[in-house]
C-alpha cells in the first residue's frame, strides 16, 4: 500500500504565518477539509463505523479488567474452592458474548468506514472525469495525459485513503487512547504516568521514521519510473542500439540506473532496519516499567497482582495504535496533498457556456472579424487581424509553414479556443451566443492524427450519432472508400480497433475518421489534412472520400496536397499568425509572392517531375 | 498483460534451485544471519518465561532485590534483540538486493546480445515484465524469505515445546483452537486473492478507458460526446467499484474471525487456567506467558500460509526470467571475424534466401551488384522484402541460402562492430533517446566536438531550430523533453547519422512520415550526403526514387525490375504504374493525356 501512496509528504500541516499584525494558525488539512462535503451523501455508513469503534473499544474495555477478576478472586478465595468454577462459567460466557460484538464492531467499522469512502472515491473519479472532459483544448495542449490520469486514479485513491482506513484508525486510536488512559488513571494514577511515558516517545519515532522514509518511497517510484523508461527506450530502440553498434554505452546506462536503484532501495532498508527495532525496543520498555514499579507495588502490598495482569493489558491495547499514529498522519497528510492537487484540477476553468440560442438549420456563412488570439498566460498574438468572409458551401484552403497559426485558426470556430478579442459569427450570430454543444453538432472535424477509441469499427463510426443505424453506417463508410477494407477485417464492421483491437494503417484510419465525419451530416467540415504515410492507391481513395465529405458544406482546410489548394474558392495564406495573402489558386500564383514560393517549394517539383516524365514518354513513343 | 499473469500451483524444482543458487557467494553472510535471526528467535520466546518467572519467583513470593536483577536481564535481552534486529533487516535485504541488482543486469546484458529473432516474437510489454514485476516476484524469496519461514517455524515449535514445559493439559486445550486459525487463513486468503486480482484487473480497465478519454478528448468535443463518454465510464467506474467491495467484504470478515480466534483462545487460558488455578495445579505467571504465547501464534500462521504463495510467484518469476537467459543470440561473431576495413562501398548480394520464420521465404534468390558510391532505391508494396534486404545487410539477421559481400568480405566473417560503425541507418519512426539534443547527437559518434554537431545539424537544416531551443543542444528531447514534430525528430535522426559519417546508407522509409516543408529540406540534405557513398533507399516518394543510380523493384521476395528511372517508365509495367498512380492528385487535363 505504501508503495502505491508515494506521493509527497508535507512535514507540517501546522504552520504559523506571520503576516504584519499578527500570527494566525493555518487551518489544519486546508485541502482535505474541503471534501468533507463529499461524505456527507454517506452519514450513515461513517455513523456504522463509528458505532463499530464503540462496540469494538467499549468491549475490549473489559478484557483486561476480567483478567483482574479472575486472578484477584481465585488467589483471594484461599481454601475456599466452591463457587469459583461457576464464578469462571460465567465469566468465560461473559467474555464470549463481548468478543462477538467486538468481532461484529469490527466488521461494522470496515464495512462503514472503507465502504464509505470507496463511494467517496467512485464520487470523486466521476466528477473529474466529466471535469476534464469539457475542459478546454488550452489545459489539454498543455497537461500531460499520465499527469491527469494520476490525478483521477493515485490522488482520488490517497483522499479516499485518507477517508477510509485514515479515518477509521484516527478514530480508533482516539478511542483506545482516551479510554483506556482514562481508566488507568482511575485504577493507578501514578502507576499510569511512569508507565505511560514511552507512548509520546513511540509516537514521536513513528512520526518521524514516516518522516524519513516517506521522501525515499516517493524516490524509490522516481527511479522505478526512470528504470522502466530506460528498459522501454532500448527495448522499442533495440534496432538503432545495434546498427549505432551502442550495447555497451546502454549497458552503462542500465548499470548507473540499477545502481541508483539499488542505493535508493538500501536507503529505505537502513531506516526500516533502524525504526522497526528500536519501535520494538520502546515498546518492550514499557513492560519493563510496568514490571519494575508495578513489581514493588505489589511487593509492598499497595496493589493485587490482578491489577497489574490488568495494567498489563490495557497497555498492550495501546501498543499498536500508537505505533501506528505515525502511519495514519502521513496518510492523513498525503490525503491532504493529493486533495490539493485535485483542488487545482478542479478549479480549471471550463469554457464560459452561457449562450442561450440554438439552431436547428443554418446555412455555414461564416465570418472572422478582427479576430485577434494568444494563449492564456501569453501576451503574444497567435493570431492577428483576421478577416475571413465565406459563404454558405465555399471550400477555403489554409496554407502556411508549421507554426504559422492554421490549425488554431480552424480551432476557434467550434469553439475549442475562444477569441481573444474580435468575434466569429455563423449566420450572422456571434458563435458566444450559441449554445455550446449546439454549435458543435453542426461541424465536424477530420483530425490530422485520427484517434479511434479501442471499441468496434461500427461504434468508432458511431460516435458522434450513437443512434444511427447499421445501414447509415455501411453508407457513409462507402463514402469514404472505407467499406472496402473494412469487410476484409475478421469480424467486418464489428472488429474491435484500438490498444486493445487489431491495430489499422493511418490510411485506414482517417478513412474511418471521415466516415466518422460524415455520419454527423455537418453543414460545416473541418479537415486537417494529414500527409501521413499512405501508398498511392490509399491516397487517391482517400482523395475521393474527401470529394465526397466536401460536397455542399462549408469546408475548412489545412491543406497539405495540391488537390486540395487548386480545388479551393479561398486560399489563405498565413505568416506567423497573419494573413499575407488571399484569392484563387491562379491569381495568387500570378501575384508571384508568398503563395508561389510555398507552392513552388512543397508541390512545383512533383509537376516538374510529372513534365518531365511527360517528356521522357514522349521521347521513347 | 492478462494472459501474463503469473500462473500459480505449481512450483518449477529446477527454476527455483537455479534462482537459490545465486545465493551462493553470500553464503557466510547468509550463515550470520542465521545464526542472527536463530537468537531473536530465541529471544522472542525467552522473554515471556522471563516475565512469567519474575512474576511467579520474585514478585509473588516479595522478592524485590532479586526482581530488580532479573529486571536488568530482560533488559540486556531486549538491548540485544534490538541489535540483533537491526542486523538481520539489514544483511538479508543487503544480499536480496545484490541477487536482485545481479539478476537484472544479466537480464539486461542479456537482452543486448539477443538478436532481432528472439525481438521480432516477443512483444516489447513482455520483456520490461521480466526486467520489472518478474524480478520483483523473486525478491521476497531472495530477501531472506527462506531463512524468516524458518525462524517463524521455529518460532512456532518454540512456542509450543515451552507450553508444554509450562503446562501441558493447558497446552492441548490452546491449540484446540488453531485450526479455525489455519482455516482462515488459508481458505479465505485464497479468496482474497482472487478478489484482489478482481480488483487489479478492473482497475486496468479503468485505467485504459481514461488514458484513451483524455488523448480522445479533443475528439470527443468537436463529436459532443461527453455525455456518452461519461456514461460509459460510470459503468467501468461502478465495476471497479464492486470489485473494491467485494474485497473489503472480504476483509471485514477476515479480522472479525481473527479476533473470534483470539477471544475463543483467551477464553480457552482464563477458564482452564482459572480452573487449575484453583486447584492449585498452576501458576498466574504460567497464566499471563500462555496469554502472550496465543497472541504469538498470529504471526508465523499468516506468514507460513504465504510462503507457499511466494514459492510460486518466485518459482514463477525464476522459470520466465531463466527462459530469456536461456535463449541463445542466433547471431553470432565467428570466432576468426576480421574487422572490415573502411568500407569502399562494392555490396553483392549473391542468390540471397531469407526467411524470418524458416518457413516462408521472404526473399527468394536476390541477385544485385552495387558499384561504390552508387545509390539503390528499393520499391515495391508493403511486405514485398524491403526491409528485410535492409536488414540483411546490417547483419541483423543472416540469409538463409546465399550471401552477402561488402567489398569482398563475406558479412558473415567480419565483427559486428567494424561492420554496423560504418553503416549508417534512418528509420521511418525517428528514435531519439530522452536525453538532451547532445546526448543524442553523440549517440553517432561519441568524441564529437560541439561544432561537428552544429555542423551535422546545419548540414540537415536544422541547426537554426536548435538554436532557439531553450538551452540549445542541453535541451532534452523524448519523452520528458520538449515535444519535437515527427519532421523535426527525423531530421535529428538525419543529422545523427551525418554525424556518424558512415560509408554505407541505409534509408528505410525514412521520408514517409514528414511534412512537405521537411521533406524538401531533407531532400537537399540528401543530395549532399548521398554523394561519394553507396547507399540504399527505400522509399515510396517518386521525388526520391527518380534521382537512383538503380532502382529495383521486389514483388513477393524476388527482384521484378531493375534499371534506372527512365528506363523503367519505358518498360512501362510495374514502376510505370507505380509512378502514375502519384500523379492522379493533379486534377490537370495532362493526367487524361497520360492515361489515355
Amino acid at each position: 500500500m505504501i508503495y502505491y501512496l508515494g506521493l509527497k509528504w508535507r512535514r507540517a500541516t501546522f504552520r504559523l504565518y506571520s503576516r504584519g499584525e499578527g500570527v494566525f494558525v493555518r487551518p489544519i488539512l486546508p485541502y482535505l477539509q474541503r471534501y468533507i462535503p463529499n461524505l456527507r451523501p454517506y452519514k450513515k455508513l461513517y455513523l456504522l463505523g463509528i458505532l463499530g469503534v464503540i462496540f469494538e473499544v467499549s468491549t475490549n474495555l473489559f478484557t483486561p479488567w476480567s483478567m483482574k477478576l479472575v486472578v484477584d478472586t481465585i488467589l483471594a478465595s484461599g481454601s475456599n474452592k466452591q463457587g469459583l468454577t461457576l464464578f469462571l462459567v460465567r465469566i468465560a460466557f461473559i467474555l464470549l458474548a463481548l468478543g462477538l460484538i467486538r468481532a461484529w464492531g469490527i466488521y461494522l467499522q470496515i464495512m462503514g468506514f472503507e465502504g464509505a469512502s470507496q463511494r467517496v472515491g467512485k464520487d470523486l473519479r466521476e466528477k473529474l472525469y466529466d471535469h476534464i472532459q469539457r475542459l478546454p483544448f488550452a489545459f489539454h495542449n498543455s497537461t500531460r495525459t499520465g499527469e491527469i490520469m494520476s490525478r483521477i486514479t493515485s490522488d482520488v485513491n490517497c483522499i479516499r485513503e485518507a477517508f477510509g482506513f485514515g479515518s477509521l484508525f484516527m478514530v480508533l486510536f482516539i478511542a483506545y487512547y482516551i479510554s483506556v488512559l482514562a481508566i488507568l488513571f482511575y485504577i493507578n494514577w501514578e502507576f499510569t504516568l511512569v508507565t505511560s511515558i514511552t507512548m509520546p516517545i513511540i509516537i514521536y519515532t513513528g512520526i518521524k521514521y514516516r518522516g524519513k522514509v516517506d521522501p525515499l518511497f516517493e524516490k524509490l517510484q522516481e527511479e522505478i519510473a526512470k528504470f522502466t523508461a530506460i528498459v522501454q527506450e532500448n527495448i522499442s530502440g533495440i534496432r538503432i542500439v545495434k546498427a549505432f553498434f551502442k550495447e555497451k554505452r546502454e549497458i552503462q546506462r542500465f548499470t548507473r540506473e540499477n545502481n541508483t536503484l539499488f542505493d535508493v532501495n538500501m536507503k529505505i532498508v537502513k531506516t526500516n532496519a533502524f525504526y522497526h527495532p528500536l519501535m520494538d525496543f520502546l515498546t518492550s520498555m514499557g513492560f519493563v516499567l510496568i514490571l519494575l514499579y508495578g513489581g514493588k507495588e505489589v511487593i509492598e502490598d499497595r496493589t493485587s497482582i490482578g491489577l497489574l495482569v490488568a495494567f498489563t493489558g490495557y497497555l498492550m491495547m495501546l501498543v499498536w495504535p500508537v505505533r501506528m499514529v505515525g502511519f495514519i498522519l502521513s496518510m492523513i497528510q498525503k490525503g491532504d496533498a493529493a486533495a490539493e492537487r485535485i483542488t487545482k484540477l478542479l478549479e480549471e476553468k471550463r469554457l464560459p457556456d452561457t449562450g442561450m440560442i440554438e439552431l436547428d438549420h443554418i446555412r455555414g456563412e461564416i465570418r472572422f472579424e478582427n479576430v485577434y488570439f494568444s494563449y492564456p498566460d501569453s501576451n503574444e498574438y497567435v493570431l492577428e487581424d483576421i478577416n475571413i468572409d465565406v459563404k454558405p458551401g465555399e471550400v477555403i484552403a489554409l496554407v502556411g509553414a508549421t507554426g504559422s497559426g492554421k490549425s488554431t485558426l480552424v480551432q476557434l470556430i467550434p469553439r475549442f479556443f475562444d477569441v481573444t478579442s474580435g468575434r466569429i459569427t455563423l449566420d450572422g450570430i456571434d458563435i458566444r451566443d450559441m449554445r455550446l454543444s449546439n454549435l458543435r453538432s453542426h461541424i465536424a472535424m477530420v483530425f490530422q492524427e485520427n484517434l479511434l477509441f479501442s471499441t468496434t469499427i461500427r461504434e468508432n463510426i458511431a460516435f458522434g450519432h450513437p443512434d444511427a443505424t447499421f445501414e447509415e453506417i455501411v453508407n457513409v463508410a462507402k463514402a469514404a472508400q472505407a467499406d472496402g477494407f473494412i469487410r476484409e477485417l475478421p469480424n467486418g464492421y464489428d472488429t474491435v480497433v484500438g490498444e486493445r483491437g487489431i491495430g489499422l494503417s493511418g490510411g485506414q484510419r482517417q478513412r474511418i475518421a471521415i466516415a466518422r465525419a460524415l455520419l454527423k451530416n455537418p453543414k460545416i467540415l473541418i479537415l486537417d489534412d494529414s500527409t501521413s504515410s499512405v501508398d498511392q492507391e490509399t491516397e487517391h481513395e482517400i482523395q475521393k472520400a474527401l470529394e465526397n465529405l466536401m460536397y455542399n458544406r462549408t469546408t475548412f482546410i489545412i491543406a497539405h496536397r495540391l488537390f486540395s489548394v487548386k480545388m479551393a474558392d479561398q486560399i489563405i495564406v498565413l505568416e506567423k499568425g497573419k494573413i499575407v495573402e488571399k484569392g484563387k489558386h491562379k491569381e495568387l500564383l500570378a501575384k508571384n509572392g508568398f503563395y508561389r514560393r510555398i507552392y513552388n517549394l512543397q508541390w512545383g517539383q512533383k509537376e516538374s517531375i510529372f513534365n518531365e516524365i511527360r517528356e521522357n514518354l514522349e521521347e521513347y513513343a | 498483460m492478462h494472459n501474463d499473469e503469473l500462473e500459480e500451483g505449481r512450483v518449477n524444482h529446477y527454476y527455483l534451485k537455479r534462482l537459490l543458487s545465486y545465493l551462493k557467494p553470500y553464503w557466510f553472510q547468509l550463515v550470520i544471519s542465521f545464526i542472527v535471526v536463530l537468537a531473536i528467535t530465541g529471544i522472542s520466546l525467552l522473554s515471556p518465561w522471563i516475565i512469567k518467572v519474575i512474576i511467579d519467583s520474585y514478585i509473588m513470593k516479595g522478592k524485590y532485590l532479586e526482581m530488580l536483577r532479573m529486571v536488568g536481564i530482560l533488559v540486556l535481552i531486549y538491548v540485544a534483540g534490538w541489535i540483533l534486529g537491526n542486523l538481520r533487516t539489514y544483511m538479508l535485504s543487503l544480499i536480496g538486493q545484490r541477487v536482485i541488482f545481479r539478476l537484472r543486469q544479466e537480464l539486461f546484458e542479456h537482452l543486448q546480445n539477443l538478436s532481432f529473432r528472439f525481438y521480432d516474437n516477443t512483444p516489447v510489454g513482455k520483456i520490461i515484465t521480466r526486467l520489472t514485476s518478474d524480478i520483483d516476484a523473486l525478491s521476497e524469496l531472495v530477501s531472506g524469505g527462506i531463512i524468516n519461514i524458518f525462524s517463524e517455524l521455529l518460532m512456532l515449535v518454540g512456542i509450543i515445546v515451552i507450553m508444554f514445559r509450562l503446562h501441558m493439559s493447558l497446552t492441548w486445550a490452546t491449540l484446540s483452537t488453531l485450526p479455525i486459525l489455519i482455516y482462515m487463513f488459508t481458505g479465505f486468503e485464497r479468496k482474497l486473492l482472487e478478489s484482489e486480482r478482481n480488483v487489479r484487473t478492473t482497475a486496468t480497465d479503468l485505467n485504459i478507458n481514461l488514458q484513451e478519454s483524455i488523448s480522445g478528448v479533443r475528439v470527443t468535443q468537436a463529436f459532443n460526446r461527453e455525455e456518452r463518454n461519461l456514461e460509459r465510464f460510470k459503468e467501468i467506474n461502478e465495476s471497479h467499484f464492486q470489485a473494491c467491495l467485494r474485497s473489503i467484504k472480504l476483509i471485514s470478515l477476515l479480522w472479525p474471525g481473527v479476533e473470534i480466534f483470539w477471544i475463543l483462545s483467551s477464553i480457552v487460558v482464563v477458564v482452564f487456567g482459572g480452573y487449575w488455578l484453583i486447584k492449585g495445579q498452576i501458576t498466574v505467571g504460567i497464566i499471563a506467558a500462555f496469554l502472550t504465547y496465543t497472541g504469538n501464534f498470529f504471526g508465523p500462521i499468516r506468514n507460513l500460509s504465504q510462503f507457499l504463495q511466494i514459492i510460486q510467484r518466485a518459482s514463477a518469476g525464476a522459470e520466465k526470467i531463466f527462459t530469456v537467459l536461456d535463449t541463445k543470440p542466433d547471431l553470432k561473431e565467428a570466432p576468426d571475424a576480421v574487422e572490415l576495413p573502411p568500407i569502399e562501398g562494392r555490396v553483392v548480394f549473391n542468390n540471397v534466401y531469407f526467411s524470418y520464420d524458416g518457413i516462408e521465404p521472404v526473399l527468394k534468390g536476390i541477385n544485385l551488384v552495387v558499384d561504390p558510391g552508387q545509390t539503390v532505391a528499393i520499391v515495391g508494396h508493403t511486405g514485398a522484402g524491403k526491409t528485410s534486404l535492409a536488414n540483411l545487410l546490417c547483419r541483423f539477421y543472416d540469409p538463409d541460402e546465399g550471401c552477402i559481400t561488402i567489398d569482398g568480405y563475406d558479412l558473415k566473417k567480419v565483427t559486428f562492430r567494424s561492420l554496423r560503425r560504418q553503416i549508417g541507418l534512418v528509420l521511418q519512426e525517428p528514435f531519439l533517446f530522452s536525453g538532451t539534443v547532445r546526448e543524442n547527437m553523440l549517440y553517432g559518434k561519441e568524441d564529437a566536438t560541439d561544432q561537428e554537431i552544429w555542423n551535422s545539424l546545419d548540414i540537415v537544416g536544422i541547426g537554426d531550430f536548435v538554436r532557439r531551443l531553450p538551452s540549445a543542444l542541453d535541451t532534452p528531447v523524448g519523452e520528458r523533453g520538449v515535444s519535437l514534430s515527427m519532421g523535426q525528430r527525423q531530421l535529428l535522426s538525419f543529422a545523427r547519422m551525418v554525424l556518424a559519417n558512415p560509408k554505407l546508407l541505409i534509408l528505410d522509409e525514412a521520408t514517409a512520415n514528414i511534412d512537405t516543408d521537411t521533406e524538401v529540406q531533407i531532400q537537399i540534405a540528401l543530395r549532399e550526403l548521398l554523394s561519394g557513398r553507396t547507399a540504399f533507399v527505400i522509399a515510396h516518394r517518386l521525388s526520391t526514387i527518380r534521382e537512383a543510380d538503380i532502382i529495383i523493384v521486389l514483388e513477393n521476395g524476388k527482384i521484378v525490375e531493375k534499371g534506372t528511372h527512365s528506363e523503367l517508365l519505358v518498360l512501362g509495367n510495374i514502376y510505370y504504374r507505380m509512378s502514375m498512380a502519384q500523379f492522379r492528385d493533379l486534377p490537370s487535363p495532362d493526367t487524361e493525356y497520360l492515361e489515355a
